[in-house]
């Protein structure tokens, strides 16, 4: 008896429409997509101004010993805002350290990063902080004062 | 220049590597070198965060020992593959499996081409508009890059404990890299952390389309293509920089050696070793990592022990476990001595822990969030899920396949794993809503890549729903393999 061959398997008509449903709708997804990224990209240009504030810091550390570690004193209230800032300040500063003022660890430096409410000497005095500069926009650097 | 030299010469190094150790005979060539060339970049890159940390840890990290690290890596990598070179002249070439194509394969290419580059290009614009990635990115891994990198050698500050929101704890193979390539030019450059998060959505895509077009079609690659396509929040992931997107890449590349059992042309042992090192690459991108690569190992064992007994299990086993060994005690020493887990997570004691356990509202918080972020995990119209749904009333799943064992493991982990992180959540010490939102799409993100992968494992192809097979005679056999037009031809003449 004659060995039979079987011919190669092909699509069915279901199969067929089943894999154009699924490329249209998935194009007509990526062009949903692109047009939501262009929307989303237009509105959030560098959302945490982060090189906004390399520039701001630059002048700041450059008055800094290169390696101290820093300190970060903040007049806002903990929570969100206050972490955002304190977290692109670390960001910037880096590969600076930068510590929060007032917990375990003391620097001998501090940065103040202030939304201009009160007198940043005062603020500083009440941590046993000196005013070194002023730089504007808030910032200002602190030295400790020796015992 | 030389940033981008160092990290071309990692990835480079990888590939031949890879390259050495897969060997040859894997058809179709394109998907063979897809395969190869994701598998290789993403060792390279682990070998070279590992390298690089290794140097910092002995305080010889400077930009010329950098260099001279990959050159040495690459040269291996060259030195490997030449030598399997040499052994293939000498080894049978497996015969091409020749197996038919879906006719409508150049058109699938194609489409999800076109629709790679549209939303590549979008999702690029937003690379550009948000340089520095999104939260975490500059918050945890591009910042502790930064001290990695730090020219005046004060490394240590990114596993200091003053780094208290920072997670000081988490493994470090993406800043590593990152660090690397910034150590080597000099600077910090934004591009690095970019290309990262870009070239990692690449080896993904590579490699689980790769994957399939090897294992079962390469229609069944373009479909699990254009899911990716539609799986909006996973490609987000691209200029957010986070390591969750190199964590998918690892879970996928280990899944992806261990699914072929005994189908592919690749020696098990060694795809058993590769699967280990990528396990554990995973383990050092990310926490999830580490508990990914222990589920995956009990698995496999447990599976194996199931069917062969556990002494052939544990022989079989062996190379998985020496493949992951070396960078799992890289981890562990990094866990125990050089960053302490610091998560507050693991600093509650059982009442707390308990408290949690009995509270039912978080449970029903918890699943709410599932649904939730399930539904924005992709656009309404185009949902990955709505994608899967289609394919699989339309061309339904396999009733029995080669692979059964090895995909029925892989499941098995991917479930374990999610359960552990829905474990986390019952049980955290954070705020539990902003947890699950801040966190949620990512695990999702994380494991999907290795879902889809076993989705189309199990799914029939286009061409295996095919109408049933008839004799032709047997000079028609020609005419069939040549031209398509007459297959189709001869089978409506053969119906009628």
């Amino acid at each position: 008896m004659a060995k039979q061959q079987t011919p190669p398997p092909s699509a069915s008509i279901g199969a067929l429409a089943t894999v154009a449903l699924v490329t249209l709708l998935a194009l007509f997804g990526a062009l949903n997509y692109y047009g939501f990224l262009g929307e989303y990209s237009s509105a959030h240009t560098d959302p945490y101004e982060i090189g906004a504030q390399q520039s701001r810091f630059e002048q700041a550390l450059a008055a800094v010993p290169p390696g101290a570690r820093l300190g970060y004193l903040s007049d806002l209230p903990a929570g969100d805002q206050e972490t955002a800032a304190f977290n692109i300040a670390r960001y910037v500063i880096a590969p600076r350290l930068l510590v929060e003022t007032g917990g375990a660890a003391t620097t001998e430096w501090v940065i103040g990063d202030f939304t201009g409410v009160g007198s940043p000497a005062s603020i500083g005095a009440a941590h046993n902080l000196r005013l070194v500069k002023e730089y504007g926009n808030g910032l200002v650097l602190y030295r400790r004062n020796s015992r | 220049m030389i940033g981008a030299l160092t990290f071309v010469l990692a990835l480079a190094s990888g590939w031949f590597m890879v390259r050495a150790v897969l060997g040859p005979g894997l058809r179709p060539g394109w998907a063979a070198r897809a395969v190869e060339a994701a598998l290789g970049c993403g060792a390279g890159i682990a070998l070279s965060s590992v390298a690089y940390f290794l140097l910092l840890v002995v305080h010889a990290a400077s930009p010329a020992s950098v260099a001279g690290v990959n050159c040495v890596l690459f040269g291996c990598g060259v030195w490997l593959a030449v030598r399997a070179r040499g052994c293939e002249a000498h080894a049978e070439q497996p015969a091409s499996g020749g197996s038919p194509s879906f006719r409508w394969n150049w058109l699938l290419a194609l489409a999800l081409l076109a629709g790679f580059a549209l939303v590549l290009s979008g999702l690029i614009g937003a690379a550009k508009a948000s340089p520095y990635g999104e939260w975490d990115a500059w918050s945890i891994w591009n910042l502790r890059a930064k001290y990695l990198a730090d020219p005046s050698g004060g490394w240590q500050s990114a596993v200091s404990p003053l780094l208290e929101r920072s997670h000081p704890d988490y493994p470090l193979l993406l800043p590593g890299f990152i660090a690397m390539a910034w150590k080597s030019a000099g600077e910090t450059p934004a591009w690095v952390p970019q290309a990262a998060g870009f070239l990692f959505l690449g080896l993904v895509i590579a490699l689980l389309l790769g994957c399939l077009a090897l294992h079962r079609s390469t229609s069944s690659a373009l479909l699990a293509g254009f899911v990716l396509l539609a799986s909006t929040s996973f490609l987000y992931l691209a200029p957010m920089q986070y390591a969750d997107l190199p964590l998918a890449f690892y879970f996928l590349a280990s899944i992806a050696l261990i699914v072929p059992s005994s189908a592919s042309g690749v020696p098990r042992g060694r795809r058993l070793a590769l699967a280990g090192f990528f396990a554990s690459c995973a383990a050092w991108t990310k926490n999830e990592g580490a508990v990914f690569a222990l589920l995956m190992a009990a698995c496999l064992l447990i599976f194996e022990a199931r069917q062969n007994g556990i002494r052939k299990a544990l022989a079989s086993w062996r190379p998985f476990a020496l493949g992951a060994a070396p960078v799992l005690v890289l981890v562990a020493c990094f866990a125990l001595w050089i960053a302490p887990a610091s998560d507050p997570l693991l600093h509650q004691n059982a009442a707390q822990l308990m408290r949690k356990i009995e509270d039912f509202a978080r449970y029903k918080q918890v699943g709410q969030a599932l649904f939730s972020e399930a539904y924005h995990f992709g656009q309404p119209w185009s949902h990955p899920l709505l994608l899967l749904a289609i394919l699989a009333v339309g061309l339904r799943f396999r009733r029995k396949g080669r692979y059964a064992p090895a995909l029925a493991a892989s499941g098995l982990v991917i479930a374990l794993v999610f359960s552990v992180y829905l474990g986390v959540y019952i049980v955290t010490p954070r705020d539990l809503a902003w947890h699950l939102h801040t966190s949620l799409a990512r695990l999702y993100a994380q494991l999907w890549p290795g879902v889809v992968l076993l989705f189309f494992m199990l799914l029939r192809t286009p061409e295996e729903t095919g109408l049933p097979a008839v004799t032709p005679p047997l000079g028609a056999k020609r005419k069939i393999k040549t031209r398509q037009g007459n297959r189709t031809a001869l089978r409506i003449q053969l119906q009628i």
